[in-house]
């Protein structure tokens, strides 16, 4: 099968299905994309991987492991491979590379990216550290402060790669923690640069302004705290409680890096948009937050921070055309200057 | 992955590895005046798959049987007319002990541990060790407390 064909049919076939190594080598052997003997020899390379990594994790002092063990270890050699077959390839080309590159080449390559994309954790950890934002909010505090330093401590990407040895629930502005599809370092790469542009985003306002805020969002709310003295227990994304009421704000001509909206700033929100479509209510807040220029020097920011103005347009039409505005944004105590 | 682990499955070429890998401790083993024969390598052979098999396990380095034998050797309670037959049972043991202290004691360590107890405290009794009270609390201390792993180090 010449190359062209394979991709053609590579790309036909479920691309959505083949994400990985595994997959992919299944989907081979059924659609006969790859000779049967340079399937055994594939499987055979990674045998001795495995056998090599296994002694390794043993320090050549066991013969056996424990099946779950085992699947730990064949699960990091193929997070190896996927690392580098998947990480800027198609299914097609990784099956290009898997029939003819040795074994042991796609498995160091595979490594030193999972090495490099460490290194990249690391600086986007630093990045979000650089910019956190100091609220008494627990699954925020417990990401700042506990779980990569935790997940740096612990992980291996020779021997568990594909985990990422913490708990992230903390969501963040466009997604849940738990709907990001990548795994191991490279989730954590992906969580913390996103969590550092959204912090870079808060520093722009008054801590004591956000907590406000998030305070008036918790009561509205009913979250609650464990203790008096704890951290409370609000489970959403701070950034996004900030973009919502910054965007109102900026909907409502009030210039500034603030947050307050009072009950005439809802109520006169609610009659200047009655009849505005979700379109041109992105279209406006778009352009609003663009012209912004405590954005100018961060266009990383300002691009990750459009993504949450068409959920922030539906979400205000939407409360607009029920007359409860004040449910999406918290109308707070009159402070003066702002 | 249960594909994957198909490919490890070449039975029978393992346990003919395993069984010409035990026929070469008949080497150390004759100056003991002990020896197994050809049925008897392929018996433990098998039985150290069957081992792996019920305690749910991977074998990815050489059987471990030719250096439980080469260990046990030494003992004064090894016969030839059960010397098969204790190997065998001593197999089981060995991987119902590695599951017991969850693989915090490597291969030589729990192969230590199980020939001090069938020579000091057992008397040579396959029986004894399987049952043995010393031999749970050693592994149980090992488990609940993997620091302790130090003193059996020593």
């Amino acid at each position: 099968m010449n190359n062209l064909s394979l991709r053609q049919k590579t790309e036909n076939a479920s691309a959505a299905q083949i994400t990985n190594t595994l997959s992919l080598l299944q989907n081979a052997a059924l659609q006969g994309w790859i000779e049967p003997n340079q399937l055994t020899e594939i499987m055979r390379s990674l045998e001795e991987a495995f056998s090599e990594t296994a002694m390794q994790y043993t320090r050549r002092e066991s013969s056996t492991i424990s099946k779950a063990c085992a699947e730990h270890l064949y699960q990091s050699i193929l997070f190896h491979c996927d690392a580098f077959l998947f990480q800027n390839h198609n299914a097609a080309q990784a099956l290009q590379y898997l029939k003819t590159l040795p074994i042991p080449q796609i498995l160091e390559a595979g490594k030193s990216y999972i090495l490099r994309e460490l290194q990249k954790a690391r600086l986007a950890y630093q990045g979000a550290c650089r910019y956190r934002i100091k609220v008494p909010y627990y699954a925020y505090n417990y990401v700042m402060d506990q779980a990569f330093p935790q997940f740096n401590r612990e992980y291996s990407a020779r021997f568990d790669a594909c985990s990422i040895c913490t708990a992230i629930d903390y969501p963040l502005l466009c997604q849940n923690a738990y709907d990001i599809q990548s795994q191991g370092v490279f989730f954590m790469s992906e969580y913390y640069t996103v969590l550092c542009y959204e912090n870079r985003f808060c520093v722009m306002f008054d801590a004591t302004e956000i907590t406000a805020l998030l305070t008036q969002y918790e009561t509205l709310y009913s979250f609650s705290s464990y203790q008096d003295d704890s951290d409370s227990e609000l489970f959403c994304n701070i950034s996004e409680i900030v973009l919502h009421h910054f965007l109102a704000r900026l909907l409502n001509g009030q210039a500034g890096m603030h947050l307050h909206l009072s009950a005439a700033d809802i109520q006169s929100l609610s009659q200047q948009y009655a009849f505005a479509t979700v379109e041109q209510v992105c279209v406006k807040a778009t352009s609003l937050l663009c012209e912004c220029s405590a954005f100018l020097a961060h266009t990383n920011t300002l691009s990750y921070l459009q993504t949450g103005i068409p959920t922030f347009a539906k979400t205000f039409c939407q409360h607009i055309a029920d007359a409860n505005l004040e449910h999406l944004l918290v109308c707070m105590a009159e402070k003066k200057n702002l | 992955m249960s594909n994957i682990f198909g490919y490890f499955s070449n039975r029978n070429l393992q346990i003919y590895q395993a069984q010409n890998k035990i026929l070469e401790t008949n080497a150390m083993a004759e100056a003991h005046g002990l020896r197994l024969s050809a049925e008897d390598a392929r018996m433990l052979a098998e039985e150290n798959q069957l081992q792996i098999v019920r305690h749910d396990r991977i074998e990815f380095g050489d059987s471990i049987t030719p250096l439980l034998i080469e260990s046990f050797l030494c003992s004064s309670y090894l016969a030839q007319a059960d010397y098969a037959e204790t190997m065998t049972a001593l197999l089981e043991i060995f991987y119902t002990a590695k599951e017991e202290c969850c693989d915090l004691l490597t291969d030589h360590e729990v192969i230590d541990l199980l020939y001090h107890l069938f020579e000091d405290e057992c008397g040579g009794s396959i029986e004894l060790l399987q049952n043995s009270r010393q031999l749970a609390e050693t592994l149980r201390a090992v488990r609940d407390n993997p620091s302790r792993r130090k003193e059996f180090d020593t």
